[in-house]
């Protein structure tokens, strides 16, 4: 039976400003969702958009990664000290 | 001597898709002595079943596979991204750009991913595929919020709702399809001794964790402005129509919504192997006769791309695909193929018949595709509402590409996987729309998925 993983803290991940725990394993997602981030990019009309289907299939959770845009939150290793941003942002880019 | 055992050359299988259905190919081609490689998009073996389930060495698991087969190349990380020529598959790979991978027989075992339905509130923050849900608590322990409501129609509710159960969310379950039709399926379940204990252990544990299950109701729209706050849930009569003054609405934190699976079908279709489609219950697939042949020659096809059927049915078939494989590569003679080969069969007539009713009792009813509003998004890539659909129809004939061409749905970066099964069901349960034979009205040209253009532009003109 799952249970709520109690691994270890690998370090932390900066989103948009906000430092993040990372369990070992994590994805960029799986570390922003811990945390309660739901939100991780705003579409093309500033919709708010998360993480939707978690497998690398729908796109809805691009983010930028230490200043590479279109990175897959889902599908992503989180590596301790990288710098994260909601995609679609005008934080994106810095 | 019997035909084949002649021949020298040893033949080389690739198998696309690493869950238990390619895994399954991969060892029975394998301990009968092709060479195999298998190709996966994902950073370990096992797909979306063995994911969350690493420890598993139950069959069809990426332990039992190591464990039963020696010398097998795993190519991890990789996406088949175009079928370059007759025998050869481009493959991409963050570190290794395009790269190509010969090949004389393909089991294609590309799997599914749920199926997303348009309606209001739909592409919120913390609405999830159900999908989604299972993954992210079984794999990393994270649930989408403490309140959550799992909502669709069909038995992999049961599961999801249990494992977010086990992470002490407070989880209530919206099932579309009446109490009476899962009812009038007991005697079916009953014969199969693996999923009636399956099936009572989800039940036991939701209903000690005070599991509030509803039936023969949906959820109609999502509440929130940022994220998820609430839904509004509608009672609905057979054909999944919303019952008026029967809505109430609840708060809660996330949804996850599991209406069914699409099977990923784009290789196949670029291979040029005929594509069926099930009326009834809305579902495509690869056709293949009963040995798991597709329409190309010496291309295969195992587990969810040739019908949704669950894990035992996927691994059933990969067996039968890899044996089919080795035997048409001349690894073994015409009396021993049909020995085993019938053996597998009768095994698979089993597991199917519960699979056929699952997918037929649970399968989307009208209502489903008349929920979306004229604000409602179609496409998530592209922000295209329902509106700009119904519009793009005014002048144009009721197709997929009609709307495509005038909306850009469908043109994002999920190159239409997520919109088009929908696109085409509301476009037949709205507008008379008829799906062409053996063909899937949803094309995607190379690359069959995104590669960044510096990769894809001197592969392509090499």
């Amino acid at each position: 039976m799952s249970r709520n993983r109690e691994g270890a803290i690998i370090g932390q991940l900066v989103f948009d400003g906000r430092d993040i725990d990372i369990l070992e394993g994590d994805t960029l997602g799986a570390s922003l969702m811990r945390a309660g981030v739901l939100m991780t990019r705003r579409s093309r009309s500033g919709e708010p958009r998360g993480l939707y289907c978690a497998i690398g299939v729908c796109h809805d959770c691009l983010v930028s990664l230490d200043g590479v845009r279109n990175v897959r939150a889902c599908m992503t290793i989180a590596r301790p000290g990288a710098k994260v941003h909601a995609g679609g942002t005008r934080d994106e880019s810095g | 001597m019997p035909e084949g055992l002649a021949m020298k050359v040893v033949k080389h299988l690739v198998v696309v898709g690493g869950g238990p259905a390619g895994l399954s190919a991969a060892t029975q081609a394998a301990q009968l002595g092709m060479t195999v490689t298998v190709v996966d998009e994902y950073g370990k073996l096992g797909g979306q079943y063995f994911r969350g389930r690493q420890g598993s060495d139950a069959a069809g698991s990426p332990r039992h596979f190591a464990r039963e087969t020696q010398g097998v190349q795993t190519l991890v990380n990789r996406v088949v991204v175009d079928t370059p020529a007759d025998g050869v598959l481009s493959v991409w790979s963050e570190e290794q750009g395009v790269s190509t991978v010969p090949y004389d027989a393909l089991v294609l075992a590309t799997g599914a991913y749920d199926r997303t339905v348009a309606l209001p509130g739909g592409t919120l923050p913390g609405v999830l595929t159900a999908g989604a849900a299972s993954t992210l608590a079984k794999t990393y322990g994270v649930a989408p919020g403490r309140r959550v409501l799992v909502a669709g129609s069909g038995p992999f509710l049961l599961p999801v709702a249990d494992d977010l159960t086990a992470m002490r969310c407070q989880v209530q379950v919206v099932e579309a399809t009446p109490l009476s039709t899962s009812i009038g399926g007991l005697p079916i379940i009953a014969r199969d001794m693996e999923i009636t204990r399956q099936t009572l252990g989800y039940l036991l544990r939701l209903g000690r964790r005070r599991v509030r299950r509803m039936y023969g109701r949906m959820v109609t729209r999502i509440h929130g402005r940022d994220r998820v706050e609430g839904v509004t849930i509608h009672r609905v009569d057979e054909e999944w129509r919303p019952v008026p003054g029967s809505e109430t609405t609840i708060e809660v934190d996330a949804v996850c919504l599991g209406f069914g699976f699409v099977p990923q079908l784009e290789l196949a279709q670029a291979l040029m192997c005929k594509v069926g489609y099930s009326e009834g219950t809305s579902d495509f697939f690869v056709k293949t006769d009963a040995f798991l042949r597709t329409s190309q020659a010496h291309v295969y096809a195992a587990g969810e791309v040739t019908g949704i059927g669950g894990v035992r049915v996927a691994i059933g078939e990969g067996r039968l695909a890899g044996l089919t494989a080795a035997y048409e590569a001349g690894l073994l003679n015409k009396t021993a193929y049909d020995a085993q080969a019938e053996k597998l069969a009768r095994r698979l007539v089993r597991v199917r018949r519960l699979a056929d009713w699952i997918r037929q009792a649970y399968r989307p009813r009208a209502g489903l595709w008349s929920l979306a509003e004229p604000d409602t998004i179609l496409c998530r890539c592209e922000d295209v509402c329902m509106k700009s659909a119904e519009e793009a129809l005014a002048n144009n004939p009721a197709t997929p590409y009609a709307v495509k061409t005038a909306t850009r749905a469908g043109m994002g970066l999920c190159q239409g996987r997520i919109c088009s099964p929908y696109l085409i069901e509301w476009l037949r349960a709205r507008h008379g729309y008829r799906v062409p034979a053996e063909e899937r009205p949803w094309r995607i040209r190379p690359p069959i998925r995104p590669v960044p253009l510096g990769d894809w532009l001197p592969a392509r003109e090499a």
